[in-house]
């Protein structure tokens, strides 16, 4: 018997939590963003939005006027999250290892435990059954015999679906499979396939691996195994971290110097924050700027041992950012430092010992009293940052008067 | 629409077996009763476990957070349409 792999994907996600929050919300079309401004993008949306053909990753302003009725809900990131804890939690009680793939998706390997619950259909119908009942939300799975055909799957019988596609049927399921379904297959790749006709998957088996290799290189013959529908079938329930990164989509395009990089600033600190909780070192900073025609630049630069100091890390990326000539405003801006490495904190210099025992202790305060209780002054006046602590910041005012 | 509120309030709320089901709340001198809570979610602040729920009394929504540490109740956010 061979393997058998589960891909929960919950339907429009952060949208349908929000039409459970607010049920006049219920049949509409609504778009949940990331702040109030015409310039946020959207997160999710809802499937009688998605009818207009407004889609995740776009701008509101386009999504409006897609559907001038659009209902824009500013997203509740909490809310999201502890959704997906408990969404987890009831997915373990079935299998206690998982794969979090995102925050609203989940690969189980049921090989071992399908049986029990009477087949692979009624363990898919109890998972969706106790994920509805519990928290009121619907999720498509995808059943296959590795995590590839699982997720395309999911994708297909998406909303509120069951899809399963058995080892001897992957053969004639992924022959008309339209190339767009591939996982990774993104506008670009997709564009050249079918710029020399290819629209299924049976055409690429039919141009073969040395032709994709030599039109995309590398992943070309990835390209080629998940057209036959190959993939390795392993769970990982312990990714290992190679980068650690953060983003910034700015509420409206700019080129004020002092914003970008009090940001960047922030940014890496956010960073280094991550970095000091795993324990981490890195090697480099990849500096990402996307500019207000969508066009966008990523920067890579080696620097040895970078250490979980956000003022390092953003000296670092400074360095690589003042050998950019940029004439355009900037819409996001993204840092991240990769190749980590373990490390022990065993300073020999007294000086650095100095620095970790302050980040330490900055790291519980702000553990105990909420993010950012205690943050580099430079960044007060962010906007960012005068939202969350207007109220302390009016508190301290007053204490002061 | 969603309004901003962040204001003290007074609810009237029945704990029963380890859930709390809200039964009206008090705003602005106005007494509103809730006839669903249609969602809720626990957030944290430093220590302090806050318990977040999404109201109706049939004709708006209301965020409600709730800190039994303080015992303080909160009006969140006003949702109408």
């Amino acid at each position: 018997m061979g393997k058998i792999f589960f891909h929960i994907d919950m339907d429009a996600y952060f949208a349908s939590i929000e039409q459970i929050t607010n049920p006049f919300l219920k049949g509409k079309p609504i778009a949940v963003s990331g702040g109030p401004s015409t310039k946020s993008v959207v997160a999710s949306c809802s499937y009688e939005a998605k009818k207009y053909g407004i889609k995740s990753g776009m701008s509101i302003s386009e999504a409006l006027f897609l559907c001038p009725n659009l209902i824009v809900v500013p997203g509740n990131t909490e809310k999201y999250i502890e959704t997906s804890k408990e969404i987890f939690e009831i997915i373990k009680k079935f299998k206690e290892e998982i794969e979090i793939y995102s925050i609203d998706e989940v690969f189980i390997d049921v090989s071992d435990i399908y049986y029990i619950h009477g087949g692979v259909e009624n363990l898919a119908m109890k998972i969706k059954n106790s994920i509805r009942k519990i928290t009121g939300l619907t999720c498509s799975i995808g059943i296959g015999p590795n995590r590839l055909i699982a997720k395309i799957c999911s994708s297909i019988s998406k909303p509120n679906g069951i899809k399963i596609v058995k080892t001897e049927e992957v053969e004639n399921f992924m022959e008309n499979l339209p190339i767009e379904e591939i996982p990774g297959i993104g506008e670009k790749i997709y564009k050249k396939l079918s710029d020399i006709g290819i629209e299924k998957c049976g055409d690429i088996k039919k141009i073969g691996k040395e032709f994709l290799i030599n039109l995309f290189g590398k992943i070309g013959e990835k390209i080629y195994n998940y057209a036959c529908g190959v993939e390795e079938p392993q769970i990982n329930t312990e990714f290992p971290e190679v980068s650690i990164g953060h983003s910034y989509t700015f509420q409206y395009d700019t080129d004020n110097k002092e914003v970008i990089l009090k940001t960047l600033f922030n940014l890496c600190e956010k960073v280094a924050e991550r970095m000091r909780k795993k324990k981490k070192h890195g090697n480099f900073i990849s500096l990402f700027l996307r500019f207000d025609d969508f066009s966008s630049i990523l920067k890579r630069k080696k620097f040895n041992d970078i250490p979980a100091d956000g003022k390092t890390i953003f000296e670092c990326a400074l360095n690589i950012f003042s050998c950019l000539n940029i004439n355009k405003k900037i819409r996001s801006i993204g840092i991240s430092v990769g190749d980590l490495f373990d490390f022990d904190y065993q300073y020999i210099f007294k000086e650095k010992v100095k620095r970790e025992n302050l980040f330490f202790h900055i790291d519980k305060i702000n553990e105990k009293f909420g993010e950012k209780t205690i943050l580099p002054a430079i960044l007060i006046d962010l906007p960012e940052i005068k939202k969350t602590h207007s109220f302390y910041f009016w508190k301290f005012k007053n204490r002061l008067t | 629409m969603i309004t901003e509120i962040n204001e003290r309030i007074k609810v009237g709320a029945i704990f029963k077996n380890g859930n709390i089901k809200i039964k009206w709340i008090i705003w602005n001198g106005r007494k509103y009763m809730i006839k669903k809570i249609t969602y809720k979610w626990k957030t944290k602040k430093g220590t302090k476990q806050i318990y977040n729920f999404a109201i109706t009394d049939g004709i708006s929504i209301f965020e409600v957070s709730f800190i039994p540490e303080d015992l303080i109740w909160n009006l969140e956010k006003i949702h109408t349409l």
